[in-house]
C-alpha cells in the first residue's frame, strides 16, 4: 500500500526524464537513471507541491491528489509521445547510445547482484525492527515535523518551532513533506513510509553510481564501484537512521552524475542541465547543506569555466538549468521567508561573535583536526582501502585532459571548506558540534567521491576479460 | 589489474556477511531496538485520554536527553512542557524507575497506566 503512494512520484519524475532523454531513458541500464532519478526528482516536485497546497490553500483533500494524478498523466502521456515520435535513425544513431564497452565479467555480475539482496535485507531487518521511527534528528526533525503536519490541523505550524537546542524547524521539506504527502494518502501516518523513503535514497545512491560508472567506464567498473559501496555500512547505518543525509548524498551525486554525462555527452547537453538543475534544486530543498552546495554548482559550472568557454552556449546551458531549478528553489525561498526560523548560524547573536571565531586559531586548528581525523577513520579507515587501490591499479591517464572532472573535485573541496566554515562559526560548542555531526556530513559527499574515484582510477575492463577468454 | 579487483570483492563479500549476521545478532538474539518502540507504546493509552492540542507539564525521573523527545514526538498534536511552570490543566509523570505514586498539590490522579505513565488533572 505504501508503494501505491509513490507511483505518482515516480510516474512524473521519470516521464520528466523520458521527456527530456527519449533515445535512451528506457532502454538497458539507462533504466537504472529513469527510475532512481525519477524517483528522486518526483518525491522533489511532489513534496514541494503539497506543501504551496497546506500553506496557500489549506490541508490537502481529493482535489490535490486528482490534480496531482492529472499532472501526471499529461507527463506520462508527453512521454510516450516523444518516445513514440523518435525516428528510427534518432534510436540507431542517438549521440547517447549505450557503447558496448565490454562484455561484463559474469562472475562478477552474479557477486554484485548476490551483495545487493544480503545488503537490502539487512538495511530493511535494521530498519523495521531496531530503528522504525528512525533515531534522534528525526525525532527532532524529519519524522517528527512530518507527524505535526499529518496530525496538527490547524496548529500544523507547530512543526517549525524551535522548542530545544538540537532542534532544526528551518531545515528544507522533501523528506518531511514526502512523508506528509504519503501519509495523507495512506489516511495513517505509518512508519513503514519514512523506512520505504530511507530504503530508496540509500540504495538509489548505489545503482545511480553503478549506472553511472558502468556508461561511462564499462560495466565491470560499475560492478566494483558499487560493490565498494557496500563496504560503506556507514552509509547504510545512517540511511536506517531516516536522517536528511542519505536524501541529501542521493542528489549531490545525481547532479554530479548529470554533470558528467553532459559533458559525454554535448548534443544533449541542454537537455541534461534541465535535469541538473532539477536535481540540485532538490538537493537544497533535502537540507541546507543543499543550499551551499546550489551556489557552489552554480559556480563551478557556470563562473569558473576550464578554458574559454563559448558564451552562448554557456548562457543557453544556464537558462535551462535555472529553468529546472525554478520550481522547486521557488517553493525553497518561500518556506525560507514565510515559515522557517532563522538558523543559528546567522542569528543575531551569532553574528557578533563571527569576528572573535574567525580569529580564534586553536578553532581553526581543532576543526581542521577533527576533519581530517574523520576522512581518514570513516568507516573503519576505508579511505586506505581507496589508497591501496589506487596504487595497484593507477590513475586512467586518459580522463585528465578533461579538465571537467577536476571542476567536480574541486566541487568536492569546496563543499568540504563551507563545512569547516560552518562549524567555525558554529554558536554550539565546536567539541559538541563535530562530535555529533562529522560522520553524517562525510556521508553526504560520499557516494560522489566513490563515483568521482571509479571514475578516475583504471579499471579491470581490458585486462580481466582478456584474462576470463584464456 | 586482478589483484585490484579482489582488493575490492573479497572485503566486499565479508563485511556484507559480517554485517549482516551483527544484524541479526543484535535484532533477534540480544533484543536490541531504539527506545523510540517503547515510548510509543507506553504513551499510546494517554493520547486516548488527553483533548486534542492538549498543553501539558511533563515529569519524569528519565534523564536521557532523549526522554523529552520521544514524549514530544509520541503525542503530538498534545504539547508537553517540561517541568512545573507554566503550570497546565494536565500533568503527565513518567516514572520508570521509581515506585511510589507521587502527589502533587492541586492535582489528583486521573489515571495510572501501569506501566510508569500517570496522568494527573487539576482540581477545580
Amino acid at each position: 500500500m505504501d508503494t501505491v503512494a509513490l507511483i505518482s512520484p515516480l510516474i512524473i519524475g521519470a516521464a520528466i526524464v523520458v521527456i527530456l532523454l527519449p533515445e535512451n531513458s528506457l532502454r538497458g541500464i539507462w533504466l537504472i537513471l529513469t527510475v532512481c532519478l525519477g524517483a528522486g526528482i518526483g518525491l522533489g516536485i511532489t513534496s514541494s507541491a503539497i506543501f504551496l497546497w497546506l500553506a496557500l490553500i489549506g490541508s490537502p483533500n481529493s482535489a490535490y491528489f486528482a490534480a496531482e494524478l492529472i499532472v501526471a498523466c499529461i507527463l506520462s502521456l508527453s512521454a510516450f509521445y516523444r518516445f513514440r515520435h523518435l525516428r528510427s535513425g534518432d534510436l540507431n544513431n542517438a549521440a547517447l547510445r549505450i557503447e558496448a564497452h565490454c562484455a561484463s565479467i559474469e562472475w562478477l555480475k552474479r557477486m554484485f547482484v548476490i551483495l545487493l539482496v544480503i545488503s537490502m535485507v539487512s538495511f530493511v531487518i535494521k530498519a523495521v525492527f531496531n530503528n522504525p521511527h528512525g533515531i534522534f534528528d528525526a525525532w527532532t526533525g524529519w519524522n517528527y515535523r512530518a507527524r505535526w503536519m499529518f496530525r496538527g490541523d490547524d496548529q500544523w505550524m507547530f512543526a517549525f518551532a524551535r522548542v530545544s537546542m538540537g532542534d532544526s524547524p528551518d531545515y528544507p521539506l522533501l523528506i518531511t513533506g514526502s512523508i506528509y504527502r504519503m501519509w495523507k494518502i495512506l489516511g495513517n501516518d505509518y512508519v513503514a513510509v519514512p523506512i520505504l523513503l530511507a530504503t530508496l535514497f540509500t540504495f538509489g545512491s548505489i545503482l545511480m553510481i553503478f549506472f553511472s560508472i558502468a556508461e561511462l567506464r564499462g560495466k565491470n567498473q560499475g560492478y566494483l564501484a558499487a560493490m565498494f559501496m557496500f563496504i560503506s555500512t556507514q552509509f547504510f547505518n545512517v540511511g536506517s537512521y531516516q536522517y536528511g543525509d542519505v536524501p541529501l548524498a542521493f542528489f549531490i551525486l545525481s547532479t554530479i552524475i548529470l554533470m558528467s554525462l553532459q559533458d559525454h555527452y554535448p548534443r544533449q547537453s541542454y537537455r541534461i542541465a534541465f535535469l541538473t538543475g532539477l536535481a540540485v534544486s532538490c538537493a537544497a530543498w533535502t537540507k541546507n547543506e543543499g543550499l551551499l552546495f546550489l551556489v557552489l554548482v552554480g559556480l563551478v559550472r557556470f563562473i569558473s569555466q576550464p578554458g574559454k568557454p563559448k558564451w552562448s552556449r554557456l548562457v543557453k546551458e544556464f537558462l535551462s538549468f535555472t529553468s529546472g531549478l525554478a520550481f522547486v528553489v521557488a517553493t525553497l525561498i518561500f518556506f525560507k521567508l514565510k515559515y522557517a526560523p532563522a538558523n543559528d548560524l546567522i542569528s543575531h547573536d551569532n553574528l557578533e561573535k563571527l569576528g572573535a571565531y574567525l580569529f580564534d586559531a586553536d578553532r581553526y586548528m581543532l576543526v581542521l583536526t577533527a576533519i581530517l581525523k574523520k576522512i581518514f577513520t570513516f568507516n573503519e579507515g576505508i579511505v586506505w582501502l581507496m589508497i591501496l587501490y589506487l596504487v595497484i591499479s593507477g590513475f586512467d591517464k586518459s580522463r585528465f585532459p578533461d579538465k571537467r572532472i577536476l571542476s567536480y573535485l574541486f566541487l568536492m573541496f569546496l563543499m568540504v571548506c563551507g563545512y569547516f566554515f560552518s562549524y567555525l562559526i558554529s554558536p554550539h560548542d565546536v567539541a559538541w558540534q563535530i562530535g555529533s555531526s562529522i560522520r553524517r556530513l562525510v556521508v553526504q559527499l560520499w557516494p560522489s567521491w566513490v563515483f568521482l574515484f571509479f571514475y578516475c582510477v583504471r579499471g579491470p575492463e581490458k585486462s580481466l576479460t582478456a584474462a576470463e577468454h584464456r | 589489474m586482478r589483484g585490484a579487483v579482489l582488493l575490492i570483492v573479497i572485503p566486499a563479500f565479508f563485511v556484507v556477511i559480517i554485517y549482516f549476521f551483527s544484524i541479526v545478532t543484535e535484532i533477534f538474539i540480544e533484543e536490541y531496538h531504539q527506545s523510540a518502540i517503547d515510548y510509543e507504546r507506553r504513551l499510546a493509552p494517554l493520547k486516548e485520554d488527553l483533548p486534542p492540542h492538549a498543553v501539558f507539564n511533563y515529569i519524569s525521573d528519565q534523564h536521557a536527553a532523549e526522554d523529552f523527545v520521544l514524549v514530544r514526538y509520541a503525542v503530538i498534536p498534545a504539547r508537553p512542557v517540561r517541568g512545573m511552570k507554566p503550570s497546565q490543566d494536565y500533568l503527565v509523570v513518567q516514572y520508570l524507575d521509581t515506585n511510589a505514586i507521587p502527589k502533587f498539590g492541586g492535582y489528583f490522579l486521573k489515571r495510572d497506566y501501569g506501566n510508569g505513565v500517570m496522568l494527573f488533572q487539576r482540581n477545580r
